[in-house]
């Protein structure tokens, strides 16, 4: 085999690979081009450069928002596949000098860099203090809320509460009746 | 009565060496297939008449051993459809993956075998030829013309498969496979219908799916399949053949199942490594 037929008998090996999952896509029932040239973009998905805001939500993943001047866009295309970062520009047709470009949160690190390279500041992180728990419900007794969720208190009246309340009154009136007992007594001696 | 059970390590080298004896086996077969065009053909034909499911090498080890072999399955296999299979039949080698890991099992042919089922020949009746024909354009990227003039098979100008209206529907059904993988590779590359080892490539196709519906082959397949191993680099030629397969199977499959055809087997067997 000289080297010319290697390289279109190394061409015709590609050409049938695709063939065979041409033909399988066939036999599925998925004939257009449309369906075929998204089975390949499947088989080999943009992962740098600008592409659609729609590709970039269906990855699910969690995305940042900076915005741009309309000039620069240009130049953050160019840097953006230099480093490597998929992004999507979104344009509001009211503002014309600004767009918003968006991107994965992943490629802050790599963002931060084209940034300083278009000639933009850095914008600071923020962290947001942390917020304090919520406060609890002010009560008399702390024994009962503390720790609690005001919504876990029981609303119905305690039953032991009540049971003691009950025996205390018992005791008080059996404490009654025997000191009238003991008075009457001392009379009829 | 049994034999006397073998220490496990002896055991072990005596599993290892009837596997390296079979890839051994699959590997001097594939190579004598690809030789020359007459005992290619004979080959794809073998391979489809048994259904396309058999992997290259397995069934270049059953073609080996029974040129005429038709139908193949494991004992069990043969138990499960409703035949036995003879006392003392030697059974044909086959590299299996159980689990992952390679195994030599072994296959019987219909011919060893004995009972009152009788195992279905897949062939395409005169009446059905029509409906195989739609199915398989259902396939093509193209459309099928009948016309008198011009190339017959793929034409590139008229972006359809032409073939003369007086063409028997045989003849036709046994072209197409054929024209279909040139027509489908020329969508994608432009031009490379025109290289001999696709002709070949889709040739191979086109004679596998006759093997597997008992059409008559194309005559000039033969001629066609000759010094096909110049276009496959040395040790690749189970990956070559494989690739063909995967588009028979492909095919035929289509055209099993939109004409009802069955035919008894057992689970088609995993693809051999690339």
């Amino acid at each position: 085999m000289n080297n010319g037929g290697e390289a279109a008998d190394q061409m015709v090996r590609e050409a049938l690979q695709v063939t065979e999952v041409a033909i399988k896509l066939s036999a599925l029932g998925i004939k257009n081009a449309l369906a075929l040239s998204l089975a390949y973009a499947k088989e080999n998905p943009k992962v740098k450069g600008k592409t659609s805001l729609d590709r970039l939500l269906r990855e699910g993943k969690e995305l940042k928002i900076i915005a741009l001047q309309s000039k620069d866009v240009g130049q953050f295309k160019e840097l953006a596949k230099q480093y490597g970062v998929l992004f999507a520009v979104v344009k509001d047709k009211a503002q014309n000098e600004k767009v918003d470009v968006m991107f994965k949160a992943e490629d802050v690190s790599k963002l931060n860099r084209i940034y300083e390279q278009l000639g933009y500041a850095i914008p600071k992180v923020t962290t947001a203090d942390r917020k304090k728990d919520p406060t609890r419900r002010q009560s008399d007794s702390s024994l009962l809320t503390r720790g609690k969720n005001p919504l876990d208190i029981d609303p119905r009246p305690s039953v032991r509460a009540t049971i003691m309340k009950l025996k205390n009154a018992a005791q008080k009136a059996a404490q009654a009746q025997e000191k009238v007992q003991n008075i009457t007594a001392k009379e009829e001696r | 009565m049994y034999e006397q059970r073998l220490p496990i390590e002896e055991w072990k080298a005596k599993k290892q060496a009837e596997l390296k004896e079979t890839i051994a086996a699959q590997k001097s077969a594939l190579q004598e297939v690809v030789q020359d065009g007459q005992r290619l053909t004979d080959y794809l034909y073998g391979r489809g008449r048994l259904g396309s499911h058999i992997t290259s090498g397995n069934a270049a080890l059953v073609l080996q051993t029974l040129p005429q072999a038709w139908a193949v399955l494991t004992a069990k296999g043969w138990d499960q459809f409703g035949r036995r299979v003879n006392k003392g039949a030697k059974g044909i080698p086959q590299l299996v993956r159980v689990n992952g890991y390679y195994n030599v099992n072994s296959i019987f042919d219909v011919s060893m075998t004995y009972g009152n089922k009788p195992y279905p020949i897949l062939e395409i009746k005169p009446e059905l030829m029509d409906k195989a024909i739609k199915e398989l354009e259902r396939l093509s990227p193209v459309n099928i013309v009948y016309q008198n003039e011009g190339v017959v098979g793929y034409d590139a100008e008229q972006r359809a498969l032409v073939f003369p209206p007086a063409m028997l529907k045989q003849e036709v059904l046994a072209r197409l496979p054929a024209e279909i993988v040139i027509a489908t590779a020329e969508q994608c590359e432009p031009g490379i219908a025109q290289e001999p080892y696709m002709r070949k490539t889709a040739m191979a196709v086109s004679v596998e799916f006759c093997g597997r519906f008992a059409l008559p082959m194309p005559d000039t397949a033969a001629a066609v399949l000759d010094r096909m191993s110049d276009h496959i680099p040395p040790g690749e030629e189970r990956k070559a053949l494989e690739e063909i397969r995967e588009m028979a199977v492909t095919i035929g499959d289509t055209v099993e199942k939109a004409l009802g055809l069955q035919r008894g087997q057992s689970a088609p067997q995993r693809d051999e490594a690339r």
